[in-house]
């Protein structure tokens, strides 16, 4: 059987344990029958019980290979924090700037847009993709 | 009177900042707090599940010893040693997943400012001569420039948190790991741990009816408290039972909002994450709360 027929099952022989359960709450059984309804409902409850473990662990495998998958994700996720708080570092970018700035001081034909593209560069090289975990798409 | 011509370095300098200008136009600067808003709110849920998972191994235990005391077979609570752990795994690999979205759309880029706020600082210290326009026109230029930076950064930002939703989430012909994921801890260990409890009350229940059946003429007062607690029983059952009904609710609500995210990676705005994503986060923020008064 598979983890979703398994975990129907489950569900179907819980719901009918909790009757058999229930029933003699809203009925006056008397004491021959009392333990009748015991009897089938321990019975029913323990199967319901360990179908639903079943299900949980045949599907458990499966959610694994998926947990890696999304743990893929998560390391890219945090790769690109990681790329973010340098860039809020601002080594890179600082020394650029001040480049910039003394450019700016003292210009001369072309030097300011040059630093200015440098500055950009050094803005993007910063915060370049992370390059992808292995085994990751 | 004619004005007199403008230094030549103050044209460039103005054409520079004409250039940044323009440039700081041209980027879009798309503010992502809702996202950090929406894993933040769903963090209280992913918080609980250990909870759940402690209190199923203990509704275990008690189920068993009143299916003893009621002379029928105890339930195997050795899932709860066994697999509950690994389940406790794959709620927190989620929940570590959202909060890396969170993180990702909230690491700040003003504090790039803090790296250049200096620069006209230190220019002075390395040529004391410098004059206070030329300062002046430096700490302008650095203003720009972290703004610049700001902008780039964020872009860079939105970019990567796309890239990262896009494959997290995947397409209705390749689902990704985060429907599976979700799926498998609505459908199977919530479900588990619901079931545990409702064998809890269930033994209890039995337990209970066989107690009143055989004391309650001989023993009237004592069963007026026995029947106390086996209300208070239920009720703290059925509370546990309503909180793992919430935490089914925040999986579902942060499905939906990862789908709506992913819907609109291509176009987000920070007016639209808002709307989009405001019913999720009410939503989760309900769940958390309910389940911390639960467990």
């Amino acid at each position: 059987m598979t983890a979703p027929e398994l975990n129907a099952l489950g569900s179907l022989l819980q719901d009918l344990a909790d009757w058999l359960a229930k029933y003699p709450t809203q009925h006056d059984l008397d004491k021959n029958t009392l333990p009748l309804f015991e009897k089938a409902f321990g019975k029913v409850q323990k199967i319901a019980g360990a179908l639903k473990d079943q299900a949980v662990e045949i599907a458990i495998p499966d959610a694994k290979a998926t947990v890696e998958k999304l743990q893929d994700a998560t390391k890219e996720a945090a790769a690109a924090v990681k790329s973010v708080e340098n860039l809020t570092q601002g080594l890179a970018i600082a020394g650029a700037l001040a480049d910039l700035g003394a450019a700016l001081l003292h210009p001369t034909p072309g030097a300011v847009i040059t630093e200015l593209n440098n500055l950009v560069q050094a803005v993007q090289k910063v915060a370049a993709p992370p390059v992808a975990a292995p085994g990751s798409k | 009177m004619k004005t007199p011509p403008a230094p030549r370095n103050f044209r460039r300098f103005a054409a520079t900042l004409a250039l940044l200008a323009s440039l700081l136009t041209l980027c879009s600067c798309v503010d992502l707090a809702k996202v950090n808003e929406f894993a933040k709110a769903s963090q209280a849920a992913g918080a609980a599940f250990k909870a759940i998972a402690d209190e199923g191994s203990l509704s275990c235990e008690r189920a068993a010893d009143y299916a003893k005391k009621t002379g029928l077979e105890a339930p195997d609570c050795t899932f709860y040693a066994t697999v509950a752990p690994g389940l406790i795994k794959i709620n927190d690999a989620l929940f570590a997943y959202i909060a890396g979205l969170g993180k990702l759309a909230s690491a700040d880029p003003s504090k790039v400012a803090d790296g250049l706020k200096d620069v006209p600082g230190q220019l002075k210290q390395a040529d004391p001569k410098i004059s206070a326009d030329a300062q002046s026109k430096a700490k302008s230029a650095a203003g720009l420039a972290t703004a610049l930076a700001k902008v780039l950064t964020s872009e860079y930002r939105q970019h990567a948190l796309a890239k990262v939703v896009e494959e997290a989430n995947g397409d209705a012909d390749h689902p990704g790991p985060i429907k599976d994921v979700i799926a498998f801890l609505s459908d199977y260990a919530a479900e588990k741990y619901d079931q545990g409890l409702r064998e809890e009350r269930n033994y209890e229940m039995v337990y209970h009816t066989r107690r009143v059946r055989d004391f309650a003429a001989s023993e009237p007062l004592a069963l007026e408290l026995f029947e106390r607690q086996y209300q208070a029983d239920l009720a703290r059952i059925e509370l546990n039972r309503a909180a793992i009904a919430k935490y089914r609710q925040a999986l579902a609500a942060i499905a939906s909002a990862h789908q709506k995210l992913y819907d609109s990676r291509k176009a987000w705005n920070a007016k639209q994450l808002a709307t989009i994503l405001a019913p999720e986060i009410l939503q989760l923020a309900d769940a958390g709360s309910s389940m911390k008064t639960a467990f």
